[in-house]
């Protein structure tokens, strides 16, 4: 750069939002016509200036709100008075240290009082029925959620309103989702830095004169008023007045019997009479283990599990603060129509009641396909030797350490293993549940799935055979093929050849 | 109708006022809230530390010795409570990463622009923040800086030159 293409920059830089003398502006204009350069840079510094007062303007709505808050504040608090000359004498004429002690003293004095004051101003302490009932009248809230988990606080803005909407915004991901026509619901989920949204759609299609278990009370029950029967049941107690975030409140305490956990604590503002800031004790030193993970199974012996942060019992794992009751959004912030721009998967799945079910052995024989398919997916498709390895969560233990545990960050491999076993477990207990049925009913199932390859539509691994007093189903039995699909047949399929696979039965 | 001086609604709201504070709080909220804004990046807890700060101001408003100076004082008052929080904050680093990195559906241009923002040193960041909170005006910038309205002016120039560049060397980067 030519020296006095430097100087003309410097010149450029201070001539944004100013007008430069006409000396100085013909002289600018005369270098930008000849120097394409400094022309671009002064093009490019009045795009950036735009810009930045482009997002400056998007925090007008943040600081009405500091506004308003802060006038709220006030109305509630005292200020400290101007001390009066005389004492200011007298305090001269007295030893220092003397004088430091007076000044002391007056302070606590000064703070009893305003702390008498406080009181004296906010006045009873509201029930806490009488705050779920102030809570219940809001047509929506929005609040900061943190959520401690597997080591580290998640954040995010949750927002819910009275007709069944509801909007989570975390740092990388935005979640709107639309109950209004429950049980069916449509969720949108918003990826800013990928630009990409899914939109899932449920439709629950019902048999008339059947509503869904469970709609009625659901439907009498919104969001909001959930909110506030988060508390129902519970028996909170006034602890104390407490000063919090500059505002008086009441902090009432719930603590479940004799452990004391979980224990929830609510501050309430005595202006508003609302929830302020409530946080969950756990009781417990993180989220369950699935399948018994631990970190511990990740970190090599004596070394250090970066990046971990792990909670105290006594330690709220879960904190909502940052209370907006009916907060002024627009219709945009709960809408589930995809910002512009962004690439769409829609994914739709419809449960139609009205079809008749297949009954308990078929149920049975999904809930098994889909604890096969996690099985296959951590194994390398590799089916399980026994049929009670698939029941057998040691097993399943093994599977996700070979295959998540791969000598990286460990912490990162325990939270990969974690959400995967999280997701595996759901299949787990449903099959459980299926296999306590069958055992109850001595019903046997028949495997033999060792050394088959996974993907022979032909060759069955597995059969069941529900009798008649158990279901009364014209096809009684069901059979699980290698790739996993299921058929029902009204004979027995044909009993596996000896010396080929070897059949095991769980009874 | 003219507006009261500073000086007046201090010495108003020191009689009892509280209204002359609500009148000093428009006036010098959007100052409070963007020197926060510029220090810890983060819009809730930039809400709470300016919030924190003028209540404080109220609270202690019989420490100010000079009236007219409340503007200032109140910037440092915000400027404290930000630097004190986020020494207290360890993670703040990682978390300012993910507030800026994303979590706001505005155009790469914005978003780019937000990121260099807050690789600018805070003494440049500050008055650009307060510049174009305060609707472009460099004295009461000065004012609430305490600063003189010349060195306004060259912490602009060199702010805008220095984001300029690290514009411009992400850009290389992202054409690599």
């Amino acid at each position: 750069m030519k020296s006095d293409c430097r100087e003309m920059r410097q010149m450029i830089a201070g001539s944004i939002g100013h007008l430069p003398d006409p000396v100085e502006r013909d002289k600018l204009d005369k270098h930008c016509a000849e120097c394409q350069s400094c022309r671009e840079y002064r093009e490019q510094l009045l795009k950036d200036d735009c810009h930045l007062a482009e997002l400056i303007s998007d925090q007008g709505q943040s600081l009405r709100d500091v506004e308003q808050l802060t006038l709220d504040t006030i109305s509630t608090v005292t200020p400290i008075r101007k001390r009066h000359g005389r004492f200011t004498g007298t305090f001269s004429r007295i030893p220092r240290i003397a004088a430091v002690a007076a000044a002391v003293a007056m302070v606590i004095l000064v703070l009893v009082t305003i702390d008498l004051i406080h009181g004296a101003f906010d006045g009873s302490v509201p029930a806490f029925a009488a705050v779920q009932e102030k809570m219940q009248k809001f047509d929506n809230v929005v609040r900061r959620e943190r959520t401690w988990g597997l080591g580290q606080w998640t954040t995010c803005v949750h927002g819910m309103t009275r007709s069944w909407l509801q909007r989570w915004e975390y740092n990388d991901s935005t979640i709107v989702r639309d109950k209004r026509n429950f049980p069916g619901e449509r969720v949108l989920r918003m990826y800013p830095a990928e630009k990409r949204a899914v939109i899932s759609e449920t439709t629950y299609i019902r048999r008339e004169g059947h509503p869904e278990k469970g709609a009625v009370n659901e439907r009498e029950s919104p969001n909001v008023n959930r909110l506030a029967e988060l508390y129902k049941g519970k028996d909170f107690s006034f602890v104390r007045k407490e000063r919090y975030d500059g505002k008086s409140t009441a902090v009432y305490v719930w603590e479940s019997g004799p452990s004391k956990v979980p224990k929830w604590t609510v501050w309430v503002d005595l202006h508003t009479e609302l929830p302020i800031r409530i946080e969950v004790v756990a009781g417990r030193s993180g989220p369950s283990q699935p399948f018994g993970l631990r970190l511990s199974d990740f970190v090599a012996p004596g070394s250090e599990a970066a990046g971990w942060a792990d909670l105290k019992t006594d330690e709220p794992s879960m904190i909502w603060d940052d209370f907006r009751w009916n907060a002024p959004v627009d219709s945009s912030y709960f809408s589930l129509v995809p910002p512009a721009g962004y690439s769409v998967e829609t994914l739709t799945k419809v449960w139609d009641s009205r079809k008749p079910s297949r009954g308990r052995g078929y149920e049975a024989s999904t809930s098994i396909v889909a604890l096969l398919s996690s099985w296959l997916s951590l194994s390398g498709n590799v089916f399980p030797d026994e049929i009670n390895d698939l029941f057998d969560s040691t097993k399943f233990k093994r599977l996700l350490l070979a295959k998540y545990r791969r000598g990286g960050d460990p912490v990162e491999e325990f939270r990969a293993a974690h959400r995967c076993a999280s997701a595996v477990q759901e299949d787990y207990f449903y099959a459980i549940g299926f296999l306590e049925f069958l055992k109850k009913g001595h019903i046997p199932l028949h495997y033999s799935g060792k050394g088959v390859s996974f993907g022979d539509s032909k060759k069955i691994i597995c059969w069941l055979k529900i009798p008649e007093n158990v279901s009364h189903e014209h096809e009684s039995f069901c059979s699980i093929y290698a790739d996993l699909h299921i058929a029902t047949s009204s004979a027995a399929p044909k009993p596996t050849r000896r010396g080929s696979h070897s059949e095991d039965t769980l009874q | 109708m003219t507006e009261r001086p500073d000086a007046a609604l201090v010495e108003a709201c020191l009689q009892g006022d509280r209204t002359a504070y609500a009148e000093l709080v428009k006036r010098h909220a959007g100052h409070a809230y963007a020197i926060c804004l510029a220090i810890v990046g983060i819009v809730p807890d930039a809400q709470d530390l300016a919030q924190e700060a003028l209540v404080k101001g109220f609270v202690e408003l019989d420490s100010l010795k000079n009236h007219e100076r409340f503007g200032a004082w109140i910037a440092a008052i915000a400027g404290n409570l930000s630097r004190n929080f986020i020494r207290r904050r360890a993670n703040h680093e990682r978390l300012l990463a993910m507030q800026t990195d994303c979590g706001h559906e505005d155009s790469d241009r914005l978003s780019d622009l937000r990121r260099m923002l807050w690789r600018l040193p805070e003494n440049y960041r500050i008055p650009l923040m307060l510049y174009y909170f305060d609707g472009r005006t460099t004295e009461s910038i000065a004012a609430t800086l305490d600063i003189s309205p010349g060195a306004v002016y060259t912490r602009l120039r060199r702010a805008r030159d220095e984001l300029r560049s690290l514009l411009e060397n992400a850009e290389a980067r992202d054409e690599e």
